[in-house]
């Protein structure tokens, strides 16, 4: 596992790089949070959106919120992909469970 | 793009996050957020202050990096939670600044650690804030939209919803304040409203003298309920004034 932290494939790389634009930030690491790296809830979004766009993949807000760092997230986005077919594209998340 | 890439924040502990770290033992401002605010709210605050004052801000949980963490579950909890993360970080000489929920907390806060100078913007003073505090669900959308940042927020629902937790779980915490009239402290404070704030009178912004045995004083800036946010600096020449005053106090004193 401790590879996946440095190895880091084209989905990691797609991944950062959008971090990186959102965050105007010239490097981000695997280990990088990025709420830490002053990102918030806006630029959470725009990352979602364009991750979306880039690689219709069906993301939520609250899945970069809950990753703790960048190798978290992209994890997250490689299960998104190989995942079930994705839930409608209108629908970020659920209604329920916000609280 | 042709704009220089921003310089790479700190964090230091779970309490504590630098936004744009300076050099070591440049003065501190150590900044509170509002009801449902995070850190990033200081990000062009500490722009603005550099390089003579370095922004130091209070990370919360519930939100942010800290989403996943639950709040402590009273407001006496919570200072002393922040009080024992800024500590290790905490030189003499340093200026709290926080607002609206954040300046009640900045304040209680301040009891226990002794800045030289509170500078509590948009909110009610301390005694004024017990039985305040809205109790419904309302409440929370009704912050949202007064804060102005109904309009700032997209149309999305999620990130609606997460906003208006994230105030319901502050408000939350505030409904267990209560007021220690006794043992007043002695710190300065300087209170600011905001010419545009309604949500809160300016007028009510001189409850703060009773706050404090040491010096107040009280003025009025630019910019609404919220004077720093994600978007607009806050009061960067203020705080730098306040701050060259303190020093010039500490100096005649000694």
């Amino acid at each position: 596992m401790a590879e996946k932290q440095t190895l880091v494939d084209e989905l990691g790389q797609t991944v950062a790089q959008v971090w990186a634009d959102v965050l105007d930030l010239d490097q981000v690491w695997p280990g990088d949070g990025f709420f830490e790296l002053g990102g918030h809830s806006l630029t959470a979004l725009r990352v979602v959106y364009r991750l979306r766009d880039k690689l219709s993949v069906d993301l939520s807000l609250r899945d970069l919120m809950e990753a703790r760092t960048l190798a978290e997230f992209t994890e997250t986005v490689r299960t998104a992909q190989s995942g079930a077919p994705a839930r409608p594209v209108v629908a970020l998340v659920g209604r329920r469970g916000t609280r | 793009m042709t704009t220089a890439t921003r310089r790479r924040p700190l964090v230091a502990g779970d309490w504590v996050y630098r936004p744009y770290p300076l050099a070591e033992g440049t003065p501190q401002v150590v900044c509170f957020p509002h009801a449902g605010g995070d850190v990033t709210a200081f990000a062009e605050l500490a722009v603005a202050l550099a390089p003579a004052l370095e922004v130091w801000a209070v990370r919360l949980p519930a939100r942010g990096g800290r989403y996943t963490e639950p709040m402590p579950e009273t407001f006496d909890a919570l200072v002393s939670e922040v009080a024992g993360g800024l500590t290790p970080h905490l030189r003499p000489g340093s200026l709290f600044y926080g607002q609206s929920f954040g300046a009640l907390l900045a304040y209680e806060v301040a009891r226990e650690l002794r800045p030289d100078v509170v500078v509590p913007a948009c909110a009610s003073a301390p005694a004024a804030w017990p039985g305040t505090v809205p109790a419904t669900d309302h409440g929370a959308e009704d912050l949202l939209r007064r804060c102005g940042l109904d309009a700032a927020l997209p149309a999305d629902d999620t990130i609606r919803e997460l906003a208006v937790a994230t105030i319901r779980t502050d408000m939350n915490v505030c409904r267990s304040y209560r007021h220690r009239a006794d043992s007043l402290p002695d710190f300065a404070v300087h209170a600011v409203a905001g010419a545009g704030d309604t949500m809160l009178p300016p007028a009510e912004m001189a409850g703060w003298a009773r706050a404090t045995t040491g010096p107040f004083t009280t003025s009025v800036e630019p910019g609404g309920h919220l004077l720093a946010t994600p978007l607009s600096a806050g009061p960067a020449g203020l705080l730098r004034a306040l701050h060259a005053r303190g020093g010039d106090r500490v100096h005649h004193h000694r």
